[in-house]
């Protein structure tokens, strides 16, 4: 569970968030430590795809938000991962 | 650090900066600046400009950084020099097994740790290796580069055997092996010497036992030859491709796949077509003067080579029975011709090279042209006051792999053709950008 661009959209669904305050929330999270250029690459895919947009604000630090898109992505994400997890607990369990 | 990640992130390109960069640099003021960071800009910065560029500049790219650094390797590889020394074998037999051991033994002798160290020390033999790695490493090293290598007759018997040094100095490598070939005549005679003793002290007659004299001393050292360069060359612009495919399209799986097909099916041709096998054997000459030689190996190679020598050649052996069949015996003659190449050696002696589809009858017809010359020679030297004369320095070898088809160049060439095929397909069926339905 270390692609970007899910930690991304993972940590966005918790609120508007800044490049700094994704890592920070995503090292939190998930223990996982993502390099500006990794971050900045996942972004910048992530606003292609209309996934997230920036919110505007005056500050350098530029915060982004989910779109309704990326929301339905994440949820889609979620869903299919889930069955997944809980096929494996279920089957350990059976074990 | 921070300057360093400052330039990484000046990498990015133009537009890409142009629209995040504010921000990025925000970012990185928030960062530790540390080497991982760095690291991490800097491949951001590659990927993000790789993503800018358009599938044929990719590969351009990568193609010519493969080409470039297969020939940097090429160039950076240290050029070695190898000199060889020639020595027979007199016994009143053949040779039998109880010489091949001694052979063995003395060869181990000279081989050994004692013998090796004193050389290392004598010359100054690999001072770089030698302040940075164990003295047994440098011994194994000095091991490797000196080959004792018996020179088969075709009855199958051992007459001689070269040893041979190779060495980045050509004045040092030819030094060695005559202490090496000096070193071995020692142990030919400490070893005759203790039979000697062995059988006065048991009153047993005393046997001839095993001589060696050198018939070739250590030759100046010749450059080994340098791996193939276009070879290399088209590697790394197979290897180069296969990346600039992966980059681009992001779909290994094709490429490997077709990549791995192409050279399968390239050595699969290579193992259905016909062998082309090439034996060398080497005539010694020893003449007045070299305008003298040369002049008379022509005249000689146009009697070798003449129609009525080669028709004999052919019937004898019953070489080319298929092309015998369907064409005239001049074209046949015109082919074989072609098979034979007369190459000069430093004036002092000159290989005979024959190919044919079949190793053994490769070997026999290298050994009768090389038998052909000495006896025309010989002929032609009795009504001569200084003549030329000419001696068997090695005999025709058994060739044991094909001249032709090479199977690896075949492979490599599969590859390269794979992975082009492979790059097509990917870009054909690259994978578009993914939008989520909402």
């Amino acid at each position: 569970m270390t692609d970007p661009t899910f930690l991304v959209l993972a940590s966005l669904a918790g609120g508007d968030k800044h490049g700094y305050a994704m890592m920070e929330d995503i090292h939190q999270f998930a223990g996982v430590h993502l390099g500006p250029g990794t971050l900045y690459g996942a972004i910048t895919r992530m606003e292609e795809r209309g996934w997230i947009k920036p919110v505007p604000s005056d500050d350098r630090r530029q915060p982004y938000t989910l779109t309704a898109v990326g929301r339905t992505y994440l949820r889609e994400q979620t869903g299919s991962l889930s069955r997944v997890f809980d096929t494996a607990a279920q089957r350990l369990n059976r074990a | 650090m921070k300057p360093l990640i400052r330039l990484a992130a000046k990498l990015y390109p133009p537009r890409w900066r142009q629209r995040y960069g504010a921000e990025f640099e925000a970012l990185l003021d928030d960062t530790n600046p540390d080497l991982k960071t760095a690291l991490d800009v800097f491949s951001g910065a590659i990927s993000m400009q790789i993503r800018t560029w358009s599938i044929g500049k990719i590969l351009a790219v990568t193609a010519s950084v493969g080409v470039l650094a297969a020939i940097g390797v090429v160039l950076a590889m240290p050029k070695s020099y190898s000199s060889q020394s020639v020595l027979k074998i007199a016994t009143n037999g053949q040779v039998s097994d109880a010489d091949r051991e001694s052979i063995m033994a003395m060869a181990n002798e000279v081989e050994s740790r004692q013998m090796l160290t004193h050389l290392i020390q004598a010359h100054g033999l690999y001072p770089a290796d030698r302040s940075r790695l164990p003295l047994e490493d440098v011994i194994e090293k000095m091991r490797s580069n000196i080959s004792i290598i018996p020179i088969q007759s075709t009855s199958g018997s051992m007459p001689a055997f070269s040893v041979q040094f190779n060495y980045p100095d050509p004045v040092l490598a030819q030094r060695v092996t005559a202490d090496l070939t000096s070193k071995l005549i020692d142990a030919n005679l400490g070893q005759r010497s203790r039979i000697a003793f062995q059988a006065h002290a048991a009153h047993r007659e005393l046997e001839p036992g095993l001589m060696l004299q050198v018939i070739d001393p250590a030759s100046p050292a010749q450059p080994l030859p340098t791996p193939n360069v276009l070879l290399i060359a088209f590697a790394g612009l197979a290897g180069g491709l296969l990346l600039g495919a992966i980059l681009a399209f992001r779909t290994w799986k094709i490429v490997a796949a077709t990549a791995l097909a192409g050279a399968l099916i390239a050595a699969g041709i290579a193992w259905f077509l016909p062998r082309q096998y090439e034996s060398i054997t080497v005539v010694r000459i020893t003449a007045p003067s070299p305008q003298e030689s040369g002049s008379n190996i022509n005249a000689l190679a146009s009697t070798v080579a003449s129609r009525e020598s080669l028709t004999q050649i052919v019937t004898q052996f019953g070489l080319y029975p298929k092309e015998r069949g369907k064409m005239p015996l001049e074209d046949v003659l015109e082919r074989m011709k072609r098979s034979i190449s007369i190459l000069p050696m430093n004036g002092a002696a000159f290989a005979i090279h024959f190919q044919y589809s079949d190793p053994q009858l490769t070997q026999k017809v290298a050994q009768l042209l090389a038998a052909k010359f000495i006896d025309l020679n010989f002929q032609q030297a009795s009504a001569t006051p200084n003549p030329v004369t000419l001696q068997l320095l090695d005999p025709a070898n058994l060739p044991q792999n094909p001249l032709f088809p090479n199977t690896r160049n075949f492979a490599g060439l599969g590859l390269g053709a794979g992975i082009l095929l492979g790059a097509i397909l990917a870009f054909r069926f690259r994978p578009r950008p993914q939008v989520a339905s909402s």
